[in-house]
């Protein structure tokens, strides 16, 4: 056993009220430069929906990820020879188009306007090319469903839905959505690091964050292609790529990191994973319908004294194993198990977890317009508005059980806390539904309080970090916005 | 003008680019980057961007190859058809590397190209010193043919002695001066490298075809015994565990001097010497070689003969030896024609029974008295001293085998 620590969060899916604040907070903090404009570590989706760049979970065209050939695991973007071969142009490159083209606007053709008969107006200037342009594409194009005949309609996670599923999820009366907040899942097993020619990115040590080298890096551009994410991106400023940094300068000070901080709806949880580096290959080399429970079990026990003991062998100082214990995040995937990784088929563990969003509560509704309201307590599982499928396409690599157990804990739950506090249940069904959601009315107590009622730092446990050993924490890295918080000891302007 | 161009200047250039470069890696390693413009602009880099890297390496190696190899090289190419293959490939990738950078200059020229807006002065610079280099590459295999040939016996001499510290530009001066402005700018090239993207060139990550898909980097050591935590400190014993080393700032910092260290020594090593040549306190040796008997030399013939140069090469080999015409005009008067046409140095051959030296490359021919036919020769072939001495005929040597001096 080779116990590490990982920096991990949740996303509570059904809090998020998709306002963008998050977005907002990492911009201003870290991608307001020339280079980056263009950039959103951390970016919110409507799903269902093509997201940003556009299509990037279609590993057929982005080859982003693994693949588990002749029982060995190997990225899908190329071998080694062939990535080298491909140095000078990299065919499986997102291109500007398929993020969207960054623009400001002309703003002193209005403050500086002569007097005169008609109103000024300002012209949207690009970013990138600082000529006017037109505006075909931004941010969250397709925000709240906007556009849904080209953007949901074409998600890749509503393929293997049958047709009917399909249609109905577009018409206007069944209309469905929720929000996807995304950013870097700091896997255990980056693609991004694996596809980096020049070894420029890497996993921290200390906590599992990942990093990329700026002084190393030296703009090969197979980080973007490897990620099936999409979450490193290339600065065409300075020419090295670029991605989500947890906010680590605000970690190492005890802060949460600027996206979290800011969440109106409260929906992330911070905290430390253990986990056995030892079984990182086994765990990637599962089946695709095993792999959701493969990485729960890689994940360790805190509790365990075995696990504790291994921990402190590796240098685990006894503050973080502490944290490992408080961790929200702990809670929610290991303990409870209602929190599941994004597209875990990708094979890179991601690190992130998401909750899924309980917001089918109504079924379907039948041909006269009626919604089933038997009184069977998850009968609407089978027919909820948004597809389980769908769900299980996006958190559980197709596997539709794990996506079912978790949203009959969820509703048991509700129906819990509901017969608690307005009545209307007996006790006798209550037992009943606990039975088959296979929990107990101490978990659903827990869930609740951890959900609902949580303080700051019950969401966010941040594990304390040793200034005097840490070299990245004394780095000056807030000096000016522009300095990008990255190490920066010049400007971040590109080379002669 | 024309040492400083073939001599001083090549030495600027590389200790510039020697130079520079490591005090960039050093100093500023952040702006090392291949400052790709793929993000956005992707349509025309595809045609630009492979046609160009793939024909370029291609095209160095062989440039490369020749010149680190130039006895089997000499074996390679004396076989006509051979040759002829040769040429005809590196024509070929020749175009197909113009193609490329065409392309990358013509997608950055639009007013609205994306890609324009992402080009720094420096690039238009260097774009159009490997555009032009490009062109001339081609114009030379197009128009003056035979390059393979004649590579060996013009710049391949010249750049050895730029290597061994020994220079002499005696065989590229006198080359037609579009060729000429192909040797400038390849130096101008290597010039331009530590001031511009070039530098991504000795970046080229080789290591990742072994290294382990995975990089953990840990800040400190993670079997290091663990510190005691603050709130147990009444707890510490008196002996306190010693002080973290902070080892990679050190070894940051004694890597930067090594660096710089590395930098000056080889700046040195190419400095002083071309320095100390263009100050004129190093003279090329001339001896004296026995070429035989002067009895075993008919009146009225010309014969082929060969002798050790006077400051070869230790791994010349064969080439060591070099050639020259020696023909005997009277009991006591010998003439000797150096064997390279005046023209780009191809090996002439005497025609006993057209009483003319002839070239193969491009039909220039001599007179009996090395005097111009026809052909494109500037000048006449050049001559050797010769000496009697004690009945052994004796040649001057000159320190390569020089056409034009």
């Amino acid at each position: 056993m080779n116990v590490r620590v990982q920096v991990s969060m949740v996303f509570h899916l059904d809090k998020c009220i998709g306002c963008h604040t998050c977005s907002l907070a990492c911009k201003n903090l870290w991608t307001s430069r020339p280079g980056a404009e263009y950039m959103w570590w951390n970016n919110v989706e409507t799903k269902p929906g093509t997201g940003y760049p556009t299509l990037y979970e279609d590993q057929d065209e982005y080859h982003g990820g693994w693949e588990v050939k002749d029982g060995k695991l190997q990225l899908k973007l190329n071998t080694r020879a062939g990535e080298l071969l491909n140095i000078s142009y990299n065919p499986r490159l997102p291109a500007l188009d398929d993020y969207y083209e960054p623009w400001t606007y002309s703003y002193d053709d209005v403050t500086n306007a002569p007097p005169q008969d008609d109103q000024p107006v300002f012209k949207p200037i690009s970013s990138v090319t600082g000529k006017e342009m037109d505006i075909e594409a931004g941010p969250n194009w397709d925000d709240d469903l906007g556009g849904s005949g080209i953007y949901a309609a074409n998600d890749p996670n509503l393929a293997s839905l049958p047709d009917q599923q399909r249609e109905q999820l577009l018409s206007v009366e069944r209309i469905v959505y929720f929000y996807l907040p995304r950013m870097c899942n700091h896997c255990v097993n980056p693609s991004c690091v694996a596809a980096c020619p020049s070894g420029a990115i890497y996993k921290r040590g200390e906590d599992g964050i990942v990093l990329v080298s700026q002084e190393k890096c030296r703009g090969w551009r197979m980080c973007v292609s490897g990620c099936p994410y999409k979450k490193v991106y290339f600065n065409w400023e300075t020419g090295k790529a670029e991605k989500c940094i947890l906010c680590y300068p605000r970690l190492e000070t005890g802060q949460a990191p600027a996206c979290m901080h800011s969440c109106p709806g409260r929906i992330r949880y911070l905290g430390v994973l253990l986990y056995d580096a030892d079984r990182i290959e086994e765990t990637a080399l599962h089946a695709d319908n095993e792999l959701v429970d493969a990485q729960r079990e890689m994940i360790l026990d805190p509790f365990d004294p075995e696990v504790i003991r291994q921990a402190k062998a590796n240098g685990v100082e006894d503050h973080v194993i502490e944290s490992a214990q408080k961790s929200p995040v702990f809670k929610f995937v290991k303990k409870w198990k209602i929190a599941l990784p994004f597209h875990p088929e990708f094979r890179t563990l991601p690190m992130l977890f998401y909750v899924p969003p309980l917001l089918p509560v109504t079924g379907t509704s039948n041909e006269e317009g009626l919604y089933d309201t038997s009184s069977d307590f998850f009968s609407s599982l089978e027919n909820a508005r948004l597809p389980i499928r769908y769900m299980a396409n996006l958190f559980a690599a197709g596997d539709e059980d794990q996506v079912i157990r978790i949203y009959k804990k969820m509703m048991a739950g509700r129906y819990f806390k509901r017969a608690q506090s307005v009545g209307g249940a007996e006790d006798a069904s209550i037992a009943e539904m606990l039975t088959e959601a296979a929990t107990t009315s101490e978990e659903l107590e827990e869930i609740y309080e951890l959900t609902t009622l949580a303080s700051f730092d019950e969401r966010f446990v941040i594990p304390p970090s040793s200034r005097e050993a840490a070299i990245e924490l004394v780095q000056i890295t807030l000096d000016r916005q522009e300095g990008g918080g990255m190490g920066f000891v010049h400007e971040p302007r590109r080379g002669l | 003008m024309q040492t400083f161009f073939f001599v001083a200047f090549p030495y600027i250039a590389l200790i510039l680019a020697v130079g520079v470069g490591l005090y960039r890696y050093f100093a500023r390693r952040f702006t090392y980057s291949s400052l790709s413009s793929e993000l956005v602009e992707k349509k025309y880099l595809f045609w630009g961007s492979v046609s160009w890297h793939y024909g370029i390496t291609l095209i160095l190696l062989a440039h490369l190859l020749v010149a680190l190899l130039p006895a089997p090289s000499r074996l390679v190419l004396g076989n006509h058809t051979r040759l002829v293959v040769l040429e005809l490939t590196g024509i070929g990738l020749g175009l197909y590397c113009l193609f490329g950078i065409v392309a990358l200059i013509a997608r950055r020229l639009p007013n609205k190209s994306a890609a324009r807006s992402v080009t720094s002065p420096m690039d238009w610079i260097l774009l159009l010193a490997l555009g032009y280099q490009a062109f001339s590459g081609v114009g030379i295999a197009m128009f003056e043919r035979w390059g393979a040939a004649w590579y060996l016996n013009t710049a391949v001499p010249w750049l050895w002695s730029l290597a061994i510290l020994h220079p002499n530009a005696a065989t590229v001066t006198g080359l037609p001066f579009f060729i000429q402005t192909h040797f400038i700018n390849g130096f101008l090239v290597i010039l331009l490298f530590p001031f511009t993207r070039l530098v991504h060139v000795v970046s080229l990550p080789l290591e990742y075809l072994w290294r382990p898909y995975q990089v953990v980097i840990w800040n400190r050591d993670p079997r290091r015994k663990q510190l005691p935590c603050p709130c147990q400190a009444s707890a510490v014993p008196a002996s306190a565990p010693p002080p973290l080393e902070p080892t990679d700032e050190k070894r940051r910092r004694s890597l930067t001097r090594i660096g710089i260290l590395v930098g000056g020594i080889s700046a040195a090593i190419v400095g002083i010497p071309s320095l100390a040549f263009l100050l004129g306190l190093r003279k090329a040796p001339r001896e004296w070689r026995p070429l035989g008997a002067v009895d075993s030399f008919p009146v009225g013939q010309t014969v082929e003969v060969s002798f050790a140069d006077a400051s070869p090469l230790p791994w010349a080999g064969v080439t060591a030896k070099t050639a020259a015409w020696l023909r005997r005009d009277g009991p006591a008067q010998f003439t000797a024609f150096s064997i390279n046409c005046t023209h780009l140095g191809c090996p002439v051959r005497w025609l006993p029974t057209a009483n003319l030296f002839m070239c193969p490359c491009h039909g220039g021919v001599f007179y009996k008295d090395g005097t111009v036919a026809s052909g494109p020769p500037p000048k006449p072939l050049v001559t050797y001293p010769v000496r009697l001495n004690k009945g052994i005929v004796e040649i001057l040597t000159s320190p390569v085998p020089i056409t034009t001096v």
